[in-house]
């Protein structure tokens, strides 16, 4: 047990640079995609209980597409199928030729914005709808109500799913690795396919999760501890 | 007759769908489904049985137990389950495990040299992520029962183990199904991920065609794939919406409401 602990020790000294630009990149990774998947979330869940049923409708099946199909499909679809597509008109489009970071943005942030699409619906939900009466009679027009009255007391409601869904999304953002992306689990699987270190590099790749994950957890109970009081 | 429309529907399509007219292509990824639902059968069964043992533990009247398990259920948490696939995977080397050789059955979990063969490996780590998860939600769960009853529990002088298994693990298993069944939508779709450890399970196969030059169409063969996956996860998810509701509210819905996303705001 000594041993293998200074096994580890030795290969967090010898490859430091490469394991922490790893690193760097899934914070960049998370963070990105959950800013987008956020602002995503935020236009489709008004959508999804809007008045048109055909806007609900069409947020409704990206919701349950994007929901109910794995993560590693849609990266491979991606980043392997979306070259091929032939647009009726358009024919290949160079932007289709995706990056494996751009693949990994997009991929986590649509994955991503289907969960935080339904729980700012289920947020917007559950305000009363006395609310919006009250607003609406003040004299804010329907946009105004719904974005100055209903989506701040919604975000509240919703902050204990946003949490997990952000702890969520650091745990997917390692999927990322399959197309090619370095971050963390890839750095220390190039680091050990070199060395044949693999349980060390990968006890190093999992305590640095470790270090990710763990504060955030603390640190939303926090948040929902204050965001209960609040209320 | 029913061949000739599937045929020509297949025709009308955009894209190439030749691969589709013909029987062998569906049945190898048909298999594939039958071991990507296999795997999850067998981690289901695991993380379920593993998991209510990690709540009770985690609430147990014994500190050391419960520091146990809450370390057991933190860690697995809040690591990818990627990480720990490859960790298992690739760390079975330095285990010897061919004492289970000697049950039988123990040749389909080991190989000869006493390494985990891929499967239960991937077994393994889903059943680890998922145990901690369903942990989780059971322990949330037990919470939320009043104390009331768990203390009448004890009055009546069963012992702490007596309760739990009695009274309070069965009240939470039907108060908690709809998040246990939302958790196996995860756990189905997170079995895509054996595919990264070299089981030929229906993503692996999809890969397998598409990655064929002479029929390289990925679009079709993924498109075909992701169904395969969405239609048993849209299932769950509908009985686990289904659950939600209280039986009140289920009494008398039609059809209706089996295609829930329909379905608007209930109060705008």
């Amino acid at each position: 047990m000594l041993e293998f602990i200074g096994e580890v020790a030795h290969q967090i000294r010898q490859h430091y640079p490469e394991l922490l630009r790893g690193y760097r990149m899934t914070i960049v990774l998370t963070v990105a995609s959950f800013a987008l998947a956020m602002a995503l979330g935020g236009i489709l869940s008004i959508l999804r209980t809007s008045e048109s049923w055909l806007l609900r409708f069409l947020s409704g099946i990206y919701v349950e597409l994007f929901r109910n199909t794995p993560l590693l499909v849609q990266l491979y679809f991606l980043f392997f199928a979306l070259p091929h597509l032939h647009v009726p008109y358009f024919g290949r489009p160079e932007f289709f030729l995706l990056s494996s970071f751009q693949a990994g943005i997009i991929g986590l942030t649509l994955y991503t914005g289907a969960y935080t699409t339904e729980a700012l619906r289920s947020g917007l939900l559950s305000i009363d709808k006395g609310q919006t009466e009250a607003a609406r009679s003040l004299g804010l027009t329907y946009m105004q109500t719904r974005i100055f009255v209903i989506t701040p007391q919604a975000l509240r409601v919703a902050v204990p799913i946003l949490t997990s869904i952000f702890s969520a999304l650091f745990r997917n953002s390692a999927l990322v690795s399959v197309i090619g992306v370095t971050e963390l689990l890839q750095a220390a699987d190039n680091v050990q396919q070199q060395n044949f270190q693999t349980f060390e590099l990968f006890t190093v790749a999992g305590l640095l999760y470790l270090s990710l994950t763990l504060p955030l957890a603390w640190l939303s109970s926090r948040l929902e501890k204050r965001v209960a009081l609040a209320r | 007759m029913i061949v000739e429309l599937w045929n020509t529907l297949l025709d009308l399509l955009p894209g190439d769908w030749e691969l589709f007219k013909e029987w062998p292509f569906w049945r190898f990824l048909l298999l594939g489904l039958w071991l990507s639902a296999k795997i999850a059968g067998f981690a289901i069964v695991l993380s379920l049985i593993i998991g209510v043992l990690m709540s009770v533990a985690r609430l147990a009247p014994l500190r050391p137990v419960r520091w146990a398990a809450a370390t057991y259920v933190e860690t697995f948490r809040a690591t990818p389950l990627l990480l720990l696939m490859f960790f298992v995977f690739f760390g079975a080397g330095r285990v010897d495990a061919s004492w289970l050789l000697n049950f039988p059955g123990g040749s389909s979990v080991v190989d000869d040299v006493g390494n985990l063969q891929p499967m239960p490996s991937a077994i393994v780590a889903l059943t680890l992520y998922n145990s901690a998860v369903v942990a989780e939600i059971m322990r949330a769960g037990i919470l939320s029962i009043s104390r009331g009853i768990i203390e009448a529990g004890r009055a009546l002088g069963l012992t702490y183990l007596q309760t739990m298994w009695h009274i309070a693990i069965p009240m939470t298993l039907r108060r908690m199904a709809p998040g246990i069944v939302s958790q196996l939508v995860t756990l189905f779709k997170d079995t895509s991920l054996a595919s990264t450890i070299s089981i030929e399970e229906l993503l692996r196969r999809g890969r397998l065609i598409y990655e064929t030059p002479r029929y390289s169409n990925a679009i079709e063969v993924l498109t075909v794939v992701a169904l395969m996956y969405f239609i048993p996860c849209y299932i769950l998810s509908l009985i686990a919406q289904r659950l939600e509701q209280s039986p009140d509210d289920r009494r008398g819905r039609g059809l209706r409401d089996r295609f829930a996303f329909l379905r608007g705001p209930r109060d705008a």
